[in-house]
C-alpha cells in the first residue's frame, strides 16, 4: 500500500521549526489524520488541513529550544545596550537632538537627491525596446564651426526602410511651432501646447500606451487623433470621447480614435495628443501659396525627430557605419558641406544630448551628478557631526567602558555595543527623515518643475534600501567612536585619568570640523557665483528693448488683415504700435546663403529673420550703416536685406563694404524658391538668441507674415488692463474664430534661464541645509568644550581673566579651523565656479567680493554657533563653577 | 518557575492519560477525549498540554513503537508520575469537599 504523504515542503517546514523531541510524535499523529482526510477524497483540502494544523504548532512550546536558550544571554546584553543607549540619549537631550536632527536632515537631503538622480537616470527606460531605438541626428561643419542637430529630413524614413536592412521600423515626430494649434469641439476652443504629429507606427515602436482604441490603427487614418483622458475631459466633459470629432485649426475634422495613457514623467518626448503625420503633409500640399509643398520630397529641411527601431541592438554599429559613410555628402545631394550622421541611443538623449532642435531642454549629466555629490556631502557632514560629538563625549562614557571591561567585556563586544548605539540613533533619524522628505518633496518638485514621489507601497524594496542604508550609516558613523571608546584602559578610566583632549581624537576632530566647513563654504561660494551669473544675465543689456512688448499667440492667423488691425488698436492711448514678423528674442530660422561672386556656400549657420516695417523702431535697435526697410521703396519687400554686424564680420567685410553686396538663398514655403537680395543696411548686434550662445550672424529680410507683437505704452497695471481689453475687443471683432491669447516678451525671454533659476534655488536650499547641519555640530562641540573647561574658566576668572580673553579662549580654536577651511575653499571654489561658467557664452567674472562675502557668512554663522556657549562660559560665576564637584 | 496550577483542559488530559494507561500518546488521547467529552480539541492543543504537564512533572514520557501507519514516526508514550497522581487526587478531593459544602436546598430547588 502506497502511503499518502503531504507535500514535501510542508514536512520540511514542520521539521524546520519543531523541536526534535516532539517532531516524531506530532508528525506521526498528523500523518495518520492526514491519511484519514485523504481517504475522504479531495487532495487539496487534505493538504490545506495539514498546513493549517502545522501552523497551529508554531507556538513557543513546540519551537526548537536549543538555539533559543543559547541566545538568551546575547539577547539580554542587547537589551542592556539599548537601555544604556536610551539612558545616555535621554540624559543629554540636546546632544541627542543635535545628533538625530542633524542626521535626519542629512538623510532627507540625501533621499530627495537620490530620488531626483534616480528619476533623471531612468529617462526613456520604460520602453521595452529602448535598447533598439535610436534617434537620427547629424553634425555639420561649416567655416570651422560645427553644429549638432537633433532633427532630420522627412524622406530619410523611406530611405532607411528601403536601403538599410537593419531597420525594422521608423517613427517620425513633428511639432508645429510656427503658430499656436487650436482644437475646437462645439463651444470649447482651446490652444493645445502639447500636440505632436507622429507616424502611425508609434505605438509599435514606443511603449506609449492606449487605454482605449486600437494601437495598430489609431493613427492610420489621416483624420484621427488620440488624446489623454484629462485632455479629453476639457472638450467632452464626462462624455465618452471615443468617436467624437474635433476641428483642427478650425478646418480639418479629427475623430478621436484612442485614449492615451499619460506619458510618463521620465520620457524625453512628452505630449497630451497625437495626430497623424499625414495630416500635416496634406495641409501643406493643399495650403495656399505652398505650390503643393510635400515634405516627403524635401531633403533640405531637417524638420522631424526621427527614431529608428533596429532589428537587434548590436546592428547599431553596422547601421551607424553605413549611415556615416553615405551621409557624408548628404546621401549624394550636397558635397559642399560635410555631414556626419549617426543614431543616438534613446536612453542617452535625456542626459547626454544638447543639440540644436531638441524636443525639450534636456537634463544635464554634470548637474545630476553634481546634485548627487552635494547630497553625499551633506550626509557626510551629518555623519561627521556624529563622530565628533561621540568622541568629544568620550570622557562621559569612559567610566562605563572601564567598568564593563573590569566585568569581563571583551573589546569586540564593546565595539558592537557602540555600533548598536549609533545604529539606534541612525534608525530614529531615518524615521524622522522619512517624514521630513514627505514634507519637503512638494517644495522640491515645485522649484525643480518635477513630479517626483517615493512609491513606498508600489516598490517595497525602497524600504529595504532604507533599512540597509540606516544600518550602513550606523556602522559608518559608529565605527570610529566605537574603536576609539573601546580602546580605553580600565585602570586609567576608573582612576579618572582620561582626558577629553588626547592627541588622536582631537586631531581627528579638527580635520572633520575643517572638512565640514570646507563643504559649507564651497556651497556658499556656489550660491554666490550662480546668483551673480543670474544677475548678470538679468541685467545684461541685450541690445534691444524687450519691455512692454506683447505677443499674440494666434497672430499668424491674421496675416492679411494686419494693417486694419494695426490701425484699429493704435487708437488706444496705451498702444504705441503693432509689428508683423520676427520678434526679437524669440526663435528664428537658419538658412544657407550664397554670396554673389564667391563659390562657397555658408552652411546653415546664418539666421534669417523675417521682419516688418516697425521692427527696428519697436525694439529700439541701432542702425550702423545704410538704411532700414522703407514703405516707400517697392523693391524692399522682395529684394532687400539688412545684416547684423556679426554677419558682416562673418563674411569678412566692413560695414560700408557690406552695403550693396548681393546674397541668394533657396527658401519660401515650398523650400524651392530662389531669393536674390541686396544688402541695404547694417544693424547693431543685439542678443536675440539666449545668452548661452554667441550672437548669431543674421540676415533681416522683409516679410508681410509672421507673428504679431504689440508695443504698449503703459505705466501701471490699470493701464495694462485697459490696453489688453482694447486689443481683445478689436481681436474678437476681427477674428472671432480664434481665441485671444497673449504672452509678454520679457516673460518669454526670462523662461530661457529657468534652468539657472532652478539650479540657484536648489543649491541655495541644500547649502542652507549643509550649513545648518554643520553649525549644529559646531554648537554641540562648543557647548561640550565649555562644559569640559568649566573649572579652568573658573580658575582663570578668579585669577582675573577678563570676559574677552575667555571668549577668545573658547572660540579661538574653532574660528581658526573655520579660517583654515575658508582658505582651502577659495582656490577650489574658483576652479569649480569657472568650470561651471564655461557653459555660458556671456558670463560674469568671479570677483574677490564673492569670497569676502562667503567668508564673512560662514565665519558669522560659526561665530553665532559658538558665541552663545562662550558667552555663557565667560559670564559664569566662578564660585559656582569651582564648586562643581 | 512553572506554576503548579492545573487547568481544566490539562486535568482532562491527565485523566485521559490515566484511562489509556499503556498506550497514551497524542492522537489516542485526542480520540479518547472526543469520545469522553464530546468536544474535539485541536491536535496541537493536546500536544501543548502534554508538554506542559511534563514540564510540571505530572507526566513522564518515553519513545514507543513506530508503525508504517505513522510513516515510521515513533510515538511518544506518556504515563502519570507520582505527583501527577497526587494532583489528580487533590483535585478530586477538593471537588468532593466543595460538593459536600453545597447546601442540600440548592439541589432540591426549594424557594427561600
Amino acid at each position: 500500500m502506497s502511503r499518502h504523504l503531504p507535500p514535501q515542503w510542508m514536512l520540511k517546514f514542520f521539521r524546520w521549526f519543531c523541536r526534535e523531541e516532539l517532531c516524531d510524535a506530532v508528525e506521526g499523529d498528523l500523518l495518520i489524520l492526514y491519511a484519514k482526510h485523504r481517504k475522504k477524497g479531495h487532495r487539496f483540502r487534505a493538504d490545506l488541513w495539514y498546513l493549517l494544523n502545522v501552523f497551529t504548532f508554531v507556538q513557543p512550546f513546540a519551537l526548537k529550544r536549543s538555539k533559543y536558550s543559547h541566545r538568551l544571554n546575547t539577547l539580554d546584553m542587547i537589551r542592556n545596550y539599548l537601555k544604556i543607549a536610551y539612558r545616555n540619549l535621554s540624559r543629554s537631550k540636546s546632544y541627542a537632538a543635535i545628533n538625530i536632527f542633524g542626521l535626519a536632515i542629512g538623510l532627507s537631503a540625501f533621499i530627495i537627491m537620490a530620488t531626483y538622480v534616480h528619476h533623471e537616470l531612468s529617462y526613456d527606460r520604460f520602453h521595452e525596446k529602448s535598447d533598439r531605438i535610436f534617434r537620427i541626428g547629424y553634425q555639420y561643419v561649416a567655416n570651422g564651426t560645427s553644429t549638432e542637430v537633433a532633427k532630420s529630413a522627412f524622406p530619410l524614413k523611406p530611405m532607411f526602410l528601403n536601403e538599410y536592412p537593419e531597420v525594422e521600423k521608423v517613427v517620425r515626430f513633428y511639432e508645429n511651432r510656427q503658430d499656436a494649434t487650436t482644437l475646437k469641439y462645439e463651444d470649447n476652443h482651446f490652444t493645445e501646447e502639447s500636440i505632436l504629429f507622429a507616424d502611425p507606427e508609434v505605438f509599435q515602436v514606443f511603449d506609449f500606451e492606449l487605454e482605449e482604441g486600437d494601437p495598430t490603427s489609431a493613427l492610420s487614418k489621416m483624420n484621427s487623433i488620440v488624446m489623454t483622458r484629462s485632455a479629453a475631459r476639457r472638450y467632452f466633459g464626462n462624455d465618452d470621447p471615443m468617436g467624437k470629432v474635433v476641428k483642427y485649426k478650425n478646418d480639418d475634422p479629427l475623430e478621436v480614435t484612442g485614449i492615451l495613457k499619460e506619458v510618463p514623467a521620465n520620457s524625453h518626448l512628452s505630449f497630451d495628443m497625437l495626430v497623424p503625420m499625414e495630416l500635416q503633409r496634406q495641409r501643406w500640399i493643399r495650403g495656399t501659396g505652398n505650390n503643393g509643398y510635400d515634405f516627403e520630397q524635401d531633403w533640405k529641411w531637417s524638420g522631424s525627430w526621427q527614431y529608428v527601431l533596429l532589428k537587434t541592438p548590436e546592428s547599431i554599429h553596422s547601421f551607424n557605419t553605413k549611415l556615416y559613410e553615405e551621409g557624408k555628402d548628404f546621401f549624394g545631394r550636397n558635397n559642399r558641406v560635410e555631414y556626419h550622421y549617426s543614431g543616438m541611443p534613446l536612453t542617452d538623449i535625456h542626459l547626454n544630448s544638447d543639440m540644436a532642435g531638441e524636443f525639450q531642454a534636456n537634463g544635464n549629466e554634470r548637474q545630476v551628478y553634481g546634485f548627487g555629490v552635494i547630497a553625499v556631502l551633506i550626509l557626510t557632514i551629518a555623519c561627521i557631526n556624529f563622530v565628533n560629538l561621540s568622541t568629544a563625549r568620550s570622557s562621559k562614557r569612559a567610566k562605563e567602558v572601564g567598568l564593563r571591561k573590569v566585568m569581563g567585556a571583551l573589546k569586540p563586544q564593546l565595539i558592537w555595543q557602540f555600533i548598536a548605539e549609533s545604529t539606534l540613533i541612525a534608525f530614529i533619524a531615518m524615521l524622522v527623515a522619512i517624514f521630513m522628505v514627505e514634507a519637503m518633496l512638494p517644495f522640491f518638485n515645485n522649484f525643480m518643475d518635477k513630479s517626483l514621489d517615493i512609491p513606498y507601497l508600489e516598490q517595497p524594496w525602497i524600504i529595504l534600501i532604507y533599512l540597509i542604508g540606516t544600518v550602513g550609516i550606523g556602522l559608518l558613523a559608529g565605527l570610529y567612536p566605537a574603536f576609539y571608546l573601546s580602546r580605553f584602559q580600565p585602570v586609567k578610566t576608573l582612576k579618572g585619568q582620561i582626558s577629553h583632549g588626547n592627541g588622536g581624537s582631537n586631531r581627528m576632530r579638527k580635520v572633520l570640523v575643517t572638512t565640514q566647513f570646507l563643504v559649507s563654504n564651497l556651497l556658499i561660494i556656489g550660491i554666490l557665483i550662480v546668483q551673480s551669473q543670474l544677475e548678470y544675465i538679468r541685467s545684461k543689456d541685450l541690445g534691444f528693448d524687450k519691455d512692454q512688448v506683447l505677443i499674440l499667440k494666434h497672430g499668424t492667423k491674421l496675416d492679411d488683415d494686419f494693417n486694419v488691425f494695426n490701425e484699429r488698436i493704435k487708437s488706444s492711448p496705451y498702444i504705441t504700435a503693432a509689428n508683423l514678423g520676427y520678434i526679437a528674442g524669440t526663435r528664428d530660422w537658419t538658412q544657407s546663403f550664397r554670396i554673389e561672386g564667391e563659390a562657397r556656400e555658408e552652411g546653415k549657420s546664418i539666421g534669417i529673420k523675417h521682419v516688418g516695417f516697425d521692427f527696428m523702431e519697436m525694439f529700439d535697435l541701432d542702425l550702423v550703416a545704410g538704411r532700414y526697410f522703407s514703405r516707400e521703396m517697392f523693391r524692399d519687400s522682395r529684394r532687400s536685406v539688412l545684416l547684423n554686424e556679426k554677419a558682416v564680420k562673418h563674411f569678412g567685410w566692413t560695414n560700408e563694404e557690406a552695403l550693396n553686396k548681393r546674397l541668394s538663398y533657396v527658401g519660401g514655403s515650398d523650400n524651392k524658391t530662389l531669393f536674390e537680395c541686396k544688402v541695404i543696411g547694417v544693424l547693431a548686434d543685439a542678443h536675440m538668441e539666449s545668452l548661452y550662445k554667441p550672437i548669431r550672424p543674421s540676415v533681416f529680410k522683409f516679410a508681410l507674415w509672421g507673428d504679431i507683437s504689440i508695443k504698449l505704452n503703459v505705466s501701471n497695471i490699470e493701464e495694462v488692463r485697459t490696453a489688453l481689453a482694447d486689443i481683445e475687443e478689436v481681436w474678437n471683432d476681427m477674428s472671432p474664430q480664434w481665441p485671444f491669447e497673449y504672452e509678454f516678451l520679457d516673460d518669454v525671454i526670462a523662461d530661457q534661464y529657468i534652468k539657472e533659476e532652478r539650479l540657484s534655488q536648489t543649491v541655495q536650499y541644500f547649502a542652507f541645509l549643509a550649513i545648518f547641519v554643520a553649525c549644529l555640530g559646531l554648537f554641540g562641540l562648543a557647548s561640550f568644550t565649555v562644559q569640559e573647561r568649566t573649572k579652568e574658566i573658573g580658575v582663570r576668572k578668579v585669577l582675573g581673566a577678563s570676559m574677552q580673553s575667555i571668549l577668545v579662549l573658547v572660540s579661538k580654536k574653532f574660528l581658526l579651523l573655520i579660517g583654515l577651511s575658508f582658505l582651502v575653499s577659495v582656490p577650489l571654489g574658483i576652479y569649480l565656479g569657472s568650470n561651471w561658467l564655461q557653459e555660458f557664452e556671456y558670463r560674469t567674472t568671479i570677483g574677490p567680493m564673492i569670497f569676502v562675502i562667503s567668508g564673512l557668512i560662514s565665519l558669522g554663522i560659526a561665530a553665532a554657533a559658538v558665541a552663545g556657549q562662550s558667552v555663557k562660559a565667560a559670564r559664569s560665576n566662578p564660585v559656582k563653577t569651582l564648586r562643581y564637584e | 518557575m512553572k506554576g503548579t496550577y492545573l487547568g481544566e483542559f490539562e486535568e482532562l488530559v491527565l485523566l485521559t492519560v490515566g484511562i489509556l494507561y499503556d498506550d497514551a500518546y497524542g492522537l489516542a488521547i485526542k480520540d479518547e477525549l472526543e469520545k469522553q467529552t464530546e468536544r474535539s480539541p485541536m491536535i496541537s492543543s493536546v500536544h501543548k498540554a502534554l508538554v506542559r504537564l511534563e514540564d510540571k512533572g505530572y507526566l513522564r514520557s518515553r519513545l514507543g513503537g513506530a508503525t508504517s501507519e505513522r510513516g515510521g514516526r515513533q510515538k511518544r508514550l506518556y504515563e502519570l508520575t507520582a505527583s501527577g497522581k497526587k494532583v489528580l487526587n487533590e483535585s478530586r478531593n477538593m471537588r468532593n469537599n466543595m460538593w459536600s459544602s453545597v447546601p442540600k436546598v440548592v439541589w432540591e430547588g426549594g424557594n427561600l
